[in-house]
């Protein structure tokens, strides 16, 4: 059939030649990514406040003729564009990575096959399917079905879904809420309606802020106002006593450069983007780099049950039979009223109870006259059998439905219901089996089979994992109480699982106790029925009012609870049950607001506002498109136990770019505040602006190889605190400071080395000491504890302390050379003093655990405040 | 050898100590982290 000026066949689709024909002629559907060019990523290292500072010392170096301090300073205009370039790289094709694992899918009709493929390869003229959930991966024209819910509100602002039928245009990016369609694409890449408008989502992109962005900032802010502040005071000083000011200048910008962590950002982004790579090799794909510090923060987990705590695969537990009859009998005839190639979740588990029992065959001897598939009214199936010679007429259903088809002279309808209830308080979902003769009026009934979800074998061992970490999984289901109850003690999740229909106040539970209450008075007086009849029977009232309730709407306003007082039962409960999608909204609204870190799970179209709330949405593996697009992450493999394994590494992503803000800020008050001092105190430049060039350069070597460290799990949800990281770097600066200003008195005033020596001395010592602080500050723990660094990290570490060590020793015609004995020497009070930094830091850590000292909680509130603000 | 007063001495003895002790943990930790690299590989 030819459509439209679009030359295709319904029924086929594309040829694959013609789609390479038009795929050469329209290209791929994707809307090309502005890429940077290579010349303006490499160039634009050399532009900014920072590479500006280094090109001016590097003009004044020139000015003064100091050419090895011209040919230094430019090394490290270089290696600082290389080691900043080499590191958004890294952050670019890790990205990348995790983009094509996210590659949209579509289903496409093509040499009349229905294949997947990924939406790229979509051309014009290509016959796609559209199902709930997806999002239309590019301009449509709708063809065959009966109609779709879309909601294009991402591209027209429109809130409410908008109902499309054969003939309309449905536009790309827009979601499928209702409904399948086959559908022509139309249009593809740019020339789609989204392609047009693609400018404008860009924008709003590169506007969002997030909260680590803004930690960054926070920390930045903070160490270059502190090295200002105290250069500042260095020049003001220096100016007075008369200093030549091209040296002054010059040395200024130098420290400048030394003591603001130009690197920070990169460090940190490249940090977690290496983390997303390890993550993706764990089955879960980071959306937003950002989210792996949301990820390591949450203390609440609410987890679906289907498919990520159960096996979502029914399981036939033990049946029930009436006597007369066997469970093979009760299995037989179910499946013989059941149709196996449908697949049904609810048959499926019944064939496979008769393969396992090796009665498979029996079932094959019989064939199937007519069929009458389950429908939610008759809420039962029915078959024409003929076994040989035998006919029958069976069916299975809901199990009060066959019993009220079946003689009630036959069976005990009491023990029946009582077993029918028993399965329910334990979870089941029970199918009640009946026959009878194409003669007879009445069925037979003869058992009940009990089914249930049963849980994944490691969830139980996720759940207690997740409860060590800090971490409170809260099981959200849409299955009724009893199963959810069931499922959360096999668990051990705990007892407190409340219907969902109790936090928004819509709860009948008071209006069955009026009822039970007001009945009993009545039948009382009325019937004078003794107390324990009119009990019995006002009992029976109140469940019908109950059932009654149930399907009416309650005025709003009936049953108002506070919000406070919802707040308090979501955060008391263990679990939720009966809920709709927009529940997991609400209750992941009332968790933020009493301040926790929430993550959420989903898969449906419906749960996308949940995930994009929650601080941590999951895509569970499956997921419709739509819930992708709206998570943080996504699964690609089932189960609670890849969500802790990633809570596991997002905490030990924070813990690594944790230690290198711990290690920068102490450096940064180290250097600048021993060499500002010093100046202004001694009148003495401890070190020269060569020394603090080359100690910068031996400092970014070690800085690449953080994000790759053994770093120890918080047993706790991590979140920045500021507080906390200034208190460790100040004191931790504070303690840099001490050493090396005793090493200058002893060098100075102890021993009376010319100054050249000490300065070469002193560089020494920061070259070798500076890299110590990085084992102070990785781990919270004594520096010998485990885990222990990664190799990559000491090798790094330790070879720029060698090359240190070797131009102090041999100078080089860089700095005065101090030989062999003084090297051991620094060696070793780089030692002391890193045993003695380790001591300060296990001090601060026991104060400010213990809340005593300066970090009791009325101390610093307002420092705290201003911190953590961010 | 050690050519000054004891102060310097006992530093630069303790910066044998160091550099041995640096070198020794680094060797112990890439040792180490072979190994385990080889026991995740050997099949279970």
């Amino acid at each position: 059939m030819e459509n439209f000026d679009i030359k295709t066949d319904i029924k086929k689709g594309l040829s694959s030649q013609e789609v390479e024909n038009r795929l050469r002629k329209f290209g791929l559907n994707e809307i090309p990514e502005k890429e940077e060019p290579l010349w303006h990523r490499i160039f634009r290292r050399f532009w900014g406040p920072i590479p500006w500072m280094i090109e001016i010392a590097a003009v004044l170096s020139v000015l003064v003729q100091k050419w090895e301090d011209f040919t230094i300073i430019t090394i490290l205009l270089l290696v600082n564009a290389l080691v900043d370039f080499w590191q958004e790289n890294k952050a670019l094709s890790a990205l990348k990575v995790l983009k094509q694992k996210l590659a949209k899918k579509a289903l496409v009709l093509r040499d009349g096959k229905w294949q997947e493929i990924e939406s790229k390869y979509l051309v014009p003229g290509d016959i796609i399917k559209l199902k709930i959930g997806d999002i239309i991966p590019t301009d449509v024209k709708l063809l065959e079905g009966d109609f779709i819910l879309i909601d294009q509100s991402a591209l027209t602002g429109e809130s409410l879904p908008v109902s499309k039928g054969k003939g309309d245009t449905a536009y790309s990016n827009s979601i499928v809420k209702q409904g399948e369609m086959i559908a022509v694409v139309i249009t593809t890449g740019m020339n789609t309606y989204f392609g047009k408008t693609v400018k404008l989502v860009v924008k709003a992109e590169k506007e969002e802020r997030s909260h680590f962005k803004e930690m960054v900032i926070k920390i930045g802010n903070l160490l270059i106002t502190m090295a200002l502040i105290l250069i500042f005071l260095m020049i003001l000083v220096e100016l007075k006593r008369g200093t030549n000011w091209i040296e002054l200048t010059r040395f200024s910008l130098v420290l400048l450069v030394a003591s603001i962590p130009v690197a920070l950002p990169a460090v940190l982004t490249v940090t977690m983007a290496i983390g997303a790579i390890y993550l993706a090799k764990k089955q879960v794909i980071v959306r937003r780099l950002a989210s792996i510090e949301e990820l390591a923060g949450i203390d609440i987990l609410c987890c679906d049950k289907t498919g990520t705590l159960t096996k979502n695969q029914m399981t036939i537990a033990t049946p029930f039979t009436i006597k007369d009859f066997k469970s093979e009998d009760l299995m037989f005839f179910a499946a013989l009223t059941s149709k196996e190639e449908n697949k049904d979740p609810i048959e499926t588990p019944i064939f496979d109870w008769l393969k396992e029992h090796n009665l498979y065959e029996k079932i094959k001897n019989c064939i199937q006259k007519r069929f009458i598939p389950f429908d939610p009214v008759r809420k039962r199936t029915e078959a024409w059998i003929q076994c040989g010679e035998k006919e029958w007429i069976v069916t299975k259903g809901a199990p009060q439905v066959i019993l009220k088809l079946c003689e009630a002279k036959e069976i005990d309808q009491k023990d029946i219901l009582k077993k029918i209830e028993e399965f329910a308080e334990n979870g089941f979902r029970t199918i009640g089996v009946a026959y009878k003769k194409p003669e007879e009026k009445t069925f037979h009934f003869i058992g009940l089979i009990p089914l249930f979800d049963p849980p994944r074998e490691d969830s139980k061992k996720a759940i207690e994992m997740a409860q060590n970490y800090g971490v409170e999984v809260k099981m959200v289901t849409g299955d009724n109480l009893a199963i959810a109850k069931y499922i959360a003690r096999i668990l051990g999740i705990g007892e407190k699982i409340y219907s969902a229909k109790e936090l928004k106040g819509e709860t009948y539970e008071e209006y069955a106790i009026l009822a039970k209450v007001i009945s009993k008075a009545f039948l009382k007086v009325e019937k004078n029925l003794s107390e324990e009849e009119a009990e019995k029977k006002a009992k029976k009232i109140a469940e019908l009012v109950e059932k009654e309730l149930e399907e009416k709407k309650l005025p709003i306003g009936i049953v108002k609870q506070h919000e406070s007082e919802i707040i308090k039962i979501i955060e008391e409960a263990n679990g939720f049950a009966e809920v709709f999608p927009e529940d997991k909204y609400f209750i992941v609204e009332k968790l933020q607001k009493a301040g926790h870190v929430v993550g959420m799970t989903g898969d449906g179209v419906n749960d996308a506002p949940a995930l994009r709330k929650a601080d941590a949405g999951i895509a569970v593996s499956n997921a419709t498109d739509a819930a992708r697009a709206a998570a943080s992450l996504v699964l690609l493999s089932p189960g609670l136990m890849v969500i802790i394994k990633a809570i596991r590494i997002a905490r030990q992503i924070f813990g690594r770019m944790e230690s290198y803000t711990i290690y920068r800020i102490a450096e940064t008050i180290r250097i600048a505040t021993f060499m500002v001092l010093s100046i202004v105190i001694f009148r003495f430049y401890p070190v020269t602006p060569i020394m603090i060039i080359i100690l910068a350069l031996l400092n970014d070597l070690p800085i690449l190889t953080i994000a790759y460290d053994n770093v120890s799990i918080s047993k706790k949800p991590v979140r920045w605190d500021l507080y906390e990281i200034s208190i460790m770097s100040f004191w931790l600066g504070i303690a840099g400071v001490i050493s090396s200003f005793t090493l200058y008195v002893l060098l100075k005033k102890y021993w009376n080395l010319p100054p050249d020596l000490i300065q070469s001395i002193i560089f020494a010592k920061l070259a070798v000491a500076g890299h110590g602080t990085i084992y102070n500050t990785r781990i919270k723990n004594w520096f010998w504890r485990k885990p222990w660094p990664s190799p990559i990290l000491w090798i790094a570490t330790f070879g720029t302390r060698v090359v240190g060590t070797f131009i102090a020793v041999y100078g080089f015609d860089l700095v005065t050379p101090i030989g062999w004995g003084w090297a051991l020497f620094v060696w070793g009070y780089a030692m002391i003093w890193f045993v003695f930094n380790d001591i300060v830091k296990m001090g601060v850590l026991k104060m400010y655990w213990s809340k005593k000292f300066l970090f009791s909680p009325e101390h610093f509130t307002w420092l705290k405040k201003e911190l953590n603000k961010a | 050898m050690c050519h000054r007063d004891l102060l310097f001495c006992i530093f630069y003895y303790l910066g044998f100590l160091s550099i041995g002790g640096v070198l020794g943990a680094g060797i112990f930790i890439i040792w180490k982290s072979l190994k385990n690299r080889k026991n995740k590989k050997r099949p279970k």
